[in-house]
């Protein structure tokens, strides 16, 4: 078949000329929809083209008539074109197929790619190629665009963070594209400029000190090229920089050769978070595709940020999250730690190991070295210490803390919990303790707002306890305070049975003894005498009878005479006046027996009658001389007040006679409306009064009770050779001294 | 002379009683008008007689010696009253003297003391046993007599203290602060301080301060 492509035959039209020559498939040629021509296999000329080459390139069919095949290529391309065109020559190529994608320049100058599939055939008796070009530009550039994305998206992804994967997309476009140079701005933490962020690997070493320019350089919203798109929010081109007055940098630009470049701002949720510009090493119009591609790739850049960004707050909440569990947990720890001290199961623990086991909870709770328990004394004066670990027992025995002195002492004063940051630093009662311990920390033990005792922790070495963990040794007194109290009472209850015990013990002795006493003088005196008396009378009746003296014989003579009777009277007289004196000493005997059982001028007439009468008799009989000194004790007082003011002084001055070695005693008495005291003060050998009070003795503790039954107390000073003084208070209860009815 | 004294005498011991009245009827110039058992009876036998004389044992069930002294005094003045006692105890003659006795005589004591003691006291006269004598009576009732005694010295350390702060004009609390002592304790401390040494108020508290110059002098 034979297609001219002569100008006359043009006129007649495309179907017209299909006519003309009769060919049914000079259509599949012309009206083509896809760009077709033929070229010499040899020259390249374009022998014949189709109307969708002429339409879709945009040359004149004798314009394309006029051209080589590589008049359509962009310059550079044009000797990859002869390589394989050679190559085809050589028939080292298959014969026909597809020749793959290449660039064609349109007549506009507009690149496109185009999928080339060719066969040869015989052309107006030419070796000739039937080509088919298929412009798959915007599928290629679709699919390297997809390639693209998809490359760095992948690579953003597993970026660490935003500046690396401005680095990957940085080095991806620029190896896709082949454009020269990347460089990366991100806006600054105080978002008022930009600042340098990275820049691809430029390849030419020319790039090194424009970038070490670009390292330096930040950039205002609106400033310079990245500035520009910041503030605009959309890319920039500039077609060459070393003519575009507002590029900074155009002096270093020219030495390294760049010349068009671009500027895409990266945008997250509509917030610039990167600026990304491109240079190209020659000048370019603007290409609407590769800002396209760019754009689209830091459409997702912006997303993937986005995510990233969400991811992030996401972890960081999961993250606070999970601190805040991990903290209530520990809180409920803590608590079950607490409550654990004093928890229904020590309620079977005795006494001693109660305290062990609460005071080991409370060292792992407060995480200390040492813990301990002190007790207020019973008079309220003083804490000593209960229970410890940590210390050695033996160490704290002997612990005693004033109220109000020491550090210890002040907090139970206080009764304010308290930290001791270094114990080596401040003043103590004890230095012996702040070897052992360095830190510490000491909370009041309270039950109904009084002080009961106190818990304290303390560490070897030194720490800084905080507000919280005092808080904490607080909630932890607080939660022991009521066992502790309970132990204390129940201790004090147990002391106080035990005293009794003992006294009633001694009372049950000392009722026995007394007892004896009595029957044994009763026995051996008042029998003794009444005996003597008994013979006596005896005596006497045998005399009235007329039995001589010495026991001769003889009855009742009638003829007595005169001095037999004489005698016998005498006899009588004499033996009268001895009984008279038995029975009166026998008398004086059971008087002073009674006496000393129970003055009864205590009933009778009172305290300072009855103690003026012991006092004379007590000095008569000891030596021991009494510097008495009273007032307001003239009138009476309930009996049992005045018995037992009695008792104490009777029992107070027999002991100064038994122990003290002294021969002078100052005795005071004294009453008010409100209590009658007594103070017995001796400057002799002294004794250790707490074991007397407590021991089993109970001449002293006798007198303490007695006090004590009265609501009075009773106390004793003394220690080994420094005297003794004794004061006893006793409570009128408002029935103070009763004077004696006046007649 | 030759006036009869009228007696009557209590004493719960019938064998008392008995050999009382044989002693005192072998008197010419006595008569015993009465006899009584207990302290009522006695008081009333001396109002209803009207002895010169009652003589009275100073222990007795019911109503005591001493006090059916002072009973008797009171209704019926006339009748002079001794006290028989086996008490030798200046206490119990000083009592029972203030309780209007006029005598006092030692049950231990000779017959011909009794009869004394009853003349002397029909007359108005006042006598004690032998071995009583005015002079031990005497002391006695100094001894007897308050002595100046300084509650001061009989106050603790502690006690002391908070008198002194207390006086300073210092509160309760601010003494508790300052001792180091819990306020309930300090509050006793003073309540009973001020009560011991009979301070009722503020002013007797200074005024009591300033004379025992317990307060610093006046600052400038």
């Amino acid at each position: 078949m034979q297609l001219t492509t002569s100008t006359r035959g043009r006129r007649r039209g495309k179907a017209s000329q299909a006519r003309a020559s009769g060919d049914p498939y000079r259509l599949l040629f012309s009206q083509n929809p896809l760009p077709m021509w033929i070229t010499d296999s040899e020259t390249l000329a374009f022998l014949a083209v189709n109307e969708a080459a002429v339409a879709h390139y945009g040359y004149s069919r004798e314009e394309f008539l006029a051209m080589t095949v590589k008049d359509i290529r962009p310059p550079e391309d044009v000797s990859a074109l002869l390589d394989y065109h050679a190559e085809l020559q050589k028939a080292v190529l298959p014969a026909s197929g597809s020749a793959g994608v290449w660039r064609h320049r349109k007549k506009d100058g507009t690149l496109i790619d185009v999928d080339i599939t060719w066969s040869p055939i015989s052309f107006e008796g030419r070796q000739a190629y039937l080509i088919l070009a298929q412009d798959v530009t915007e599928r290629r550039q679709a699919d390297e665009k997809t390639r693209l994305l998809q490359s760095i998206t992948t690579a953003v992804s597993v970026a660490e963070d935003v500046r690396s994967a401005l680095g990957v997309v940085m080095a991806q476009v620029c190896q896709a594209t082949g454009w020269a140079l990347a460089e990366a701005w991100v806006p600054r933490p105080d978002g008022k400029r930009l600042e340098w962020c990275g820049a691809s690997q430029g390849s030419d070493e020319g790039f090194a000190r424009f970038r070490q320019v670009a390292e330096r350089s930040t950039f205002a919203p609106g400033e310079g090229l990245p500035g520009r798109a910041w503030a605009s929010k959309s890319p920039l081109w500039i077609g060459d920089i070393t003519t575009e007055s507002s590029f900074e940098r155009a002096p270093w630009a020219r030495e390294t050769g760049l010349k068009a470049a671009v500027a895409v701002p990266v945008l997250a949720d509509d917030e610039v978070v990167a600026v990304i510009d491109f240079f190209l090493s020659e000048p370019r119009e603007e290409d609407k595709r590769f800002v396209g591609v760019v754009q689209a790739i830091a459409t997702q850049l912006g997303w993937l940020i986005l995510r990233r960004r969400a991811e992030e707050e996401r972890r960081r909440l999961l993250e606070r999250e999970r601190a805040a569990r991990a903290e209530a947990e520990a809180a409920l720890e803590r608590l079950r730690a607490i409550q654990s001290v004093t928890d229904a199961a020590l309620a079977h623990l005795a006494m001693d190991d109660l305290l062990r086991e609460m005071l080991a909870r409370i060292r792992v709770i407060l995480a200390a070295d040492v813990a301990s328990i002190l007790l207020l004394s019973e008079d309220g004066t003083f804490l000593s210490v209960r229970a410890t670990q940590g210390l050695d027992e033996e160490e704290t025995k002997g612990f005693r803390v004033p109220i109000g002195r020491g550090i210890t002492g002040g907090i139970a004063a206080r009764r304010e919990p308290m930290i001791v940051d270094d114990l080596s630093k401040v003043e103590t009662l004890y230095p012996s303790l702040g070897e052992m311990v360095r830190s510490g920390m000491g909370a009041p033990l309270l039950v109904e707002g009084q002080v009961v005792g106190l818990l304290g922790v303390g560490t070897r070495r030194p720490r800084r306890f905080t507000e919280e963990d005092l808080g904490l040794l607080q909630l932890v007194a607080d939660r022991v305070a009521p066992t502790i109290d309970r132990i204390r009472l129940l201790e004090e209850a147990r002391k106080g049975r035990e005293r009794l015990e003992m006294l009633s013990r001694s009372l049950v002795d000392l009722q026995e003894a007394e007892r004896r006493r009595i029957a044994r003088e009763l026995h051996d005196e008042v029998g003794q005498l009444l005996t003597s008396l008994q013979l006596a009378l005896e005596a006497s009746g045998r005399s009235l009878a007329g039995a001589p003296q010495g026991g001769r014989g003889g009855g009742a003579g009638l003829d007595d005479s005169d001095q037999r009777k004489q005698a016998r009277e005498q006899a009588l007289r004499s033996q009268m006046e001895e009984m008279k004196e038995v029975v009166s000493d026998l008398l004086a005997r059971v008087r002073n027996l009674s006496m000393n059982l129970r003055p009864p001028m205590l009933d009778d007439l009172g305290l300072l009658p009855v103690l003026l009468w012991h006092f004379e008799r007590y000095t008569a009989q000891t030596r021991v001389r009494l510097d008495f000194q009273h007032t307001g004790v003239a009138g009476r007082f309930s009996p049992e007040v005045e018995t037992a003011a009695f008792r104490i002084v009777q029992e107070a001055l027999t002991n100064v006679a038994r122990h003290a070695g002294v021969d002078e005693v100052k005795v005071e008495v004294w009453a008010d409306a409100v209590c009658l005291g007594i103070r017995i003060e001796d400057q002799g050998r002294g004794f250790d009064a707490e074991a007397a009070l407590t021991g089993p003795s109970i001449g002293l503790a006798g007198m303490a009770e007695r006090a004590h039954l009265l609501g009075g107390r009773l106390t004793i000073d003394s220690a080994p050779e420094s005297g003794t003084r004794l004061l006893a208070e006793l409570p009128l209860g408002g029935h103070a001294g009763r004077g004696a009815s006046s007649g | 002379m030759g006036k009869t004294t009228t007696i009557v005498l209590a004493d719960d011991h019938q064998v008392v009683r008995q050999g009382l009245r044989l002693l005192l009827d072998a008197e010419p110039d006595f008569t015993v008008v009465g006899e009584a058992a207990d302290g009522l009876q006695a008081v009333d036998l001396s109002e209803r007689l009207t002895p010169n004389v009652l003589v009275v044992d100073l222990v007795m069930p019911g109503l005591g010696g001493l006090d059916v002294t002072r009973r008797c005094r009171q209704r019926s003045p006339k009748t002079r009253v001794v006290v028989l006692s086996m008490y030798a105890s200046d206490a119990y003659v000083i009592e029972a003297l203030r309780s209007g006795a006029s005598a006092y005589v030692l049950k231990g004591s000779s017959a011909a003391e009794l009869v004394l003691a009853i003349r002397e006291a029909a007359e108005g006269r006042r006598y004690l046993s032998s071995p009583l004598s005015e002079k031990a009576i005497e002391t006695y009732v100094r001894e007897a007599s308050d002595t100046h005694l300084d509650l001061y010295q009989s106050l603790t350390l502690r006690e002391r203290e908070v008198l002194h702060l207390a006086a300073e004009g210092l509160s309760s609390a601010a003494i508790a602060e300052r001792l180091g002592i819990s306020p309930r304790t300090a509050e006793t401390h003073r309540t009973h301080v001020m009560g011991k040494l009979g301070l009722h108020s503020r002013t007797d508290l200074i005024r009591y301060a300033l004379k025992r110059g317990l307060l610093p002098a006046e600052p400038e």
